[in-house]
């Protein structure tokens, strides 16, 4: 096994995606993962495209941004070590929902989505796992959207009263 | 019973306006100034942290205002303050020199002394890290009387943090954690973007040794009360700063009435467990 | 005084005479009298401003006055006004300022007395509760403990119940128990018009002792406590007040709120009759060279949209939250801030209100459907 290998299956196994997944499931998707490094800056993916790679973050942070006309990147979300990135390569359409932006130096294991999908496609138990995954961070981030489409700081209407 | 001639005429020293001058104007956003003010000279002003102080604007009105500077500075009073009404707006305007009438300080702060020993969790939303300033300056310069402590910080976006520079010296501080999200970032905010609560995942509380103080828009509190007790925190030592309206400031003009409280003077620091029964409820 | 001592008898033409001793005690007398269609609470010179004769008929927003048989001096309940228009006026001027920078806090007269005629027992509990709140907090007001260093309390037990009274359900009436100078039961007999008197306390032992009286027979007092448990047996409105502050704490989302709502038209008339309502807010006034600047306080209103207005708007910005505001503070968050309901069973919002809400009847219906919770309907 090469060093780079190595590392992989111990940053694997301490990444809190893949904490209570068994051994041997570790192991084999450890053969279609490797080691990303990004600068800070530098785009991941952009929205609307296909891009087949999963990531688990092990540090640093990454944004979630749309393009807004005039506005430049509005970036809504933030990703950091121990989280995951690219959920939508393992949900069909697979078309990002948005893009990232690498904020500061990054360090990831990308695993090839389509490997990962094949196998979860013949092992029900791996891919009971994974789901149960995504739908947790998926569930979360959908919290946290209603709670910022609230836009509690900005709720301001002016004029109403004659004495504040 | 109470016969007719028991009345207390005693005014409290508090409670009469007086004038202080301003000494300093710090825009903090867009619509969002601290002003300090000078005591009038021979005297000192103090306060406890989470008090609030009823701001004087002459020919426009009152307004309640969280004393948001440190307790030990006894010469510089400050408030800060955002543009929203008459008030306010004139409040804004001021510059140096200028004139606020002034009554208070008013209320029931944080709870600075049971706190002592434990961990303290700030958890602050937009304008609502004001009231809790006052705490960090007396965590920081009594910073041995207290465990871990914990800053987690959100505002609507980058241009709406308040106290950058405090945020900065803050967070370079090794004896505390400081954590700021913002619910819309832009190409140069390098920090975390999302809701407050969702700095919870990077912070370990130790939830038998903790107390939280949290003080924001009623929202984000009841997301932050859920997330801290999710964390395991229990309900009696978790504390929020209420805001309701507010004429008098000293609980006799009603407005303030939150379930059988006066926000003014039974808050506006209440704890969790005071609270809890009416906290959140539509249109309470 | 121990309220045990035998009760005292004076004749109604005597009661003349309590005025003037009092007004020699350099009391401002202030009483019952009838205008605008109504007995209402102003400066009285001599029992001939009383509404002597006169009786009224009350109903949920319905207030009428009508012409006794008899000539008796308290033959009627409460009108529109209570003691705190006195004691805690509608309209105060706190400040002026100017803009050189001075501020003159505006003194209240101190040495002001007043006494108060025909101060009903829902009344005298009423300005209990006010002195609870406004007297003996953190910070008392300083207008109201002026105005309430020296005033005589009179007050008159309720022989003949309102049809929108329900004192005797909430335990302040018919009867006054405590809180009195001096306390007169009207007996309307045959052989006379007289009042039955009790003393509560020093002062009103020296007032009587200055007009003609004896001690009460035993005809006498029986006659007065008869009268008096036969009011209560009169009274038509009542309030279960056993367990109602955890029924109304328990429904904070009963439909009935909305139900009222409905009718509910936000005048607040409730509060300004009402005789503890003691909310107020503040106004500012300048002239026009902005020289000097007065801040005014009058009475507020929990039924309007501003009085819960923070920037972005009001916390209660429907009727039916208001109302529920309202109703869960006078029965249910009352009492743990200040130890009794803010209710004494007057009546007076009942009768005042335009549409004839009854708080009395709102209560009963939340508490024949406890526990019923409203469905939103789109």
């Amino acid at each position: 096994m090469s060093e780079e290998k190595v590392d992989i299956l111990t940053m694997l196994r301490d990444h809190p995606f893949m904490r209570d997944l068994p051994e041997k499931y570790v192991q084999q998707i450890a053969e279609f993962s490797s080691l990303v490094r990004f600068k800070s800056g530098q785009k991941v993916f952009s929205e609307g495209e296909v891009h087949m790679k999963f990531y688990l973050i092990v540090y640093s942070l990454v944004a979630l941004y749309s393009e807004v006309p005039s506005k430049g990147e509005l970036r809504f979300e933030t990703v950091r070590g121990g989280e995951v990135l690219g959920w939508s390569s393992l949900v069909k359409p697979f078309t990002k929902t948005a893009s990232a932006r690498v904020v500061e130096p990054t360090l990831a294991i990308a695993i090839d989505s389509n490997k990962l999908l094949e196998m979860m496609e013949r092992d029900h138990e791996l891919g009971y796992y994974i789901f149960n995954k995504l739908v947790q961070i998926v569930a979360s981030r959908l919290k946290a959207v209603r709670f910022q489409l609230l836009d509690i700081y900005a709720s301001l209407k002016r004029g109403k009263s004659e004495s504040d | 019973m109470i016969s007719s001639g028991q009345a207390r005429l005693v005014a409290r020293e508090e409670a009469a306006l007086k004038w202080m001058s301003v000494s300093r104007v710090v825009k903090e956003t867009l619509d969002t100034y601290t002003i300090y003010l000078k005591p009038k000279a021979g005297e000192r002003f103090s306060f406890k942290p989470g008090q609030f102080n009823m701001l004087y604007a002459f020919g426009v009105g009152e307004v309640p205002i969280s004393i948001s500077g440190d307790p030990e500075d006894r010469d510089n009073v400050a408030h800060t303050i955002r543009a929203v009404g008459a008030v306010t707006n004139s409040l804004t305007r001021l510059r140096e020199g200028g004139r606020v009438g002034v009554r208070g300080p008013f209320g029931r702060g944080w709870p600075m002394e049971e706190a002592m020993g434990k961990d303290i969790v700030i958890v602050a939303g937009g304008i609502g890290l004001a009231p809790l300033r006052p705490v960090v300056y007396q965590l920081i310069s009594k910073r041995q009387d207290y465990g871990k402590v914990f800053i987690l910080y959100g505002a609507r976006t980058p241009n709406d943090l308040l106290y950058k520079k405090e945020l900065k010296s803050w967070k370079g501080r090794m004896d505390m954690d400081v954590l700021v999200t913002v619910d819309k970032g832009d190409e140069t905010w390098k920090g975390n973007v999302g809701v407050v609560t969702m700095l919870f995942d990077y912070v370990k509380l130790d939830p038998d040794n903790t107390y939280a103080f949290v003080c924001g828009p009623e929202i984000m509190m009841r997301f932050t009360v859920i997330n801290l007790k999710n964390k395991g925190l229990p309900d009696d030592k978790i504390f929020l700063s209420m805001e309701r309206n507010m004429k008098c400031g000293i609980g006799i003009c009603g407005h303030c009435q939150f379930g059988p409280y006066f926000v003014c003077k039974d808050g506006p620091v209440f704890r969790y467990t005071q609270v809890k029964n009416f906290f959140g409820r539509h249109e309470f | 005084m121990s309220g045990k001592e035998r009760p005292l008898l004076i004749n109604a033409q005597d009661f003349d005479g309590l005025l003037s001793s009092l007004k020699k005690l350099g009391y401002t007398t202030y009483g019952p009298t009838v205008r605008d269609g109504a007995v209402i609470y102003d400066v009285v010179d001599s029992a001939n401003d009383l509404p002597i004769g006169i009786g009224d008929v009350q109903g949920p927003g319905s207030y009428r006055l009508r012409r006794r048989e008899d000539g008796a001096l308290f033959g009627y309940v409460v009108g529109p006004h209570s003691w705190k228009r006195f004691l805690h006026p509608p309209t105060v001027k706190l400040y002026t300022i100017s803009s050189n920078g001075k501020i003159l806090a505006s003194v209240e007269n101190a040495n002001q007395k007043m006494a108060f005629l025909g101060v009903r027992p829902c009344e005298l509990q009423a300005i209990r509760i006010l002195d609870k709140v406004l007297l003996e907090g953190e910070y008392p007001d300083p207008v109201y403990a002026a105005r309430r260093k020296d005033v005589f309390l009179l007050a008159v037990n309720c022989v003949e119940p309102g049809e929108n009274c329900f004192c005797a359900s909430m335990g302040t009436g018919p009867e006054a128990k405590e809180g009195f100078d001096l306390c007169l039961t009207e007996l309307l007999r045959p052989e006379g018009h007289s009042f039955l008197v009790k003393v509560g306390t020093e002062k009103g032992k020296e007032l009587i002792s200055s007009v003609p009286h004896r001690q009460a027979n035993d005809d006498e007092i029986e006659l007065a406590s008869k009268l008096l448990a036969l009011s209560r047996e009169r009274m038509k409105k009542k309030i279960e007040i056993n367990g109602l502050k955890d029924l109304l704490y328990r429904n904070l989302e009963h439909p009935h709120w909305d139900e009222v709502a409905k009718r509910c038209l936000a005048c607040g008339n409730c509060t300004m009759v009402c005789p503890t309502c003691f909310c107020t807010t503040v106004s500012e006034a300048t002239d026009l060279f902005l020289k000097h600047a007065e801040r005014w306080r009058r009475w507020d209103t929990c039924f309007s949209r501003e009085f819960s207005y923070i920037h972005g708007g009001p916390i209660r910005y429907s009727i039916s939250a208001r109302y529920r505001h309202w109703l869960m503070h006078k029965m249910a968050t009352w009492v743990d801030q200040f130890g009794t309901p803010g209710c004494v069973g007057c009546g007076r919002c009942i009768t005042w209100c335009p549409v004839g809400i009854d708080i009395t009847e709102e209560v009963k219906q939340i508490g024949k459907r406890d526990g019923e919770v409203k469905v939103k309907v789109e």
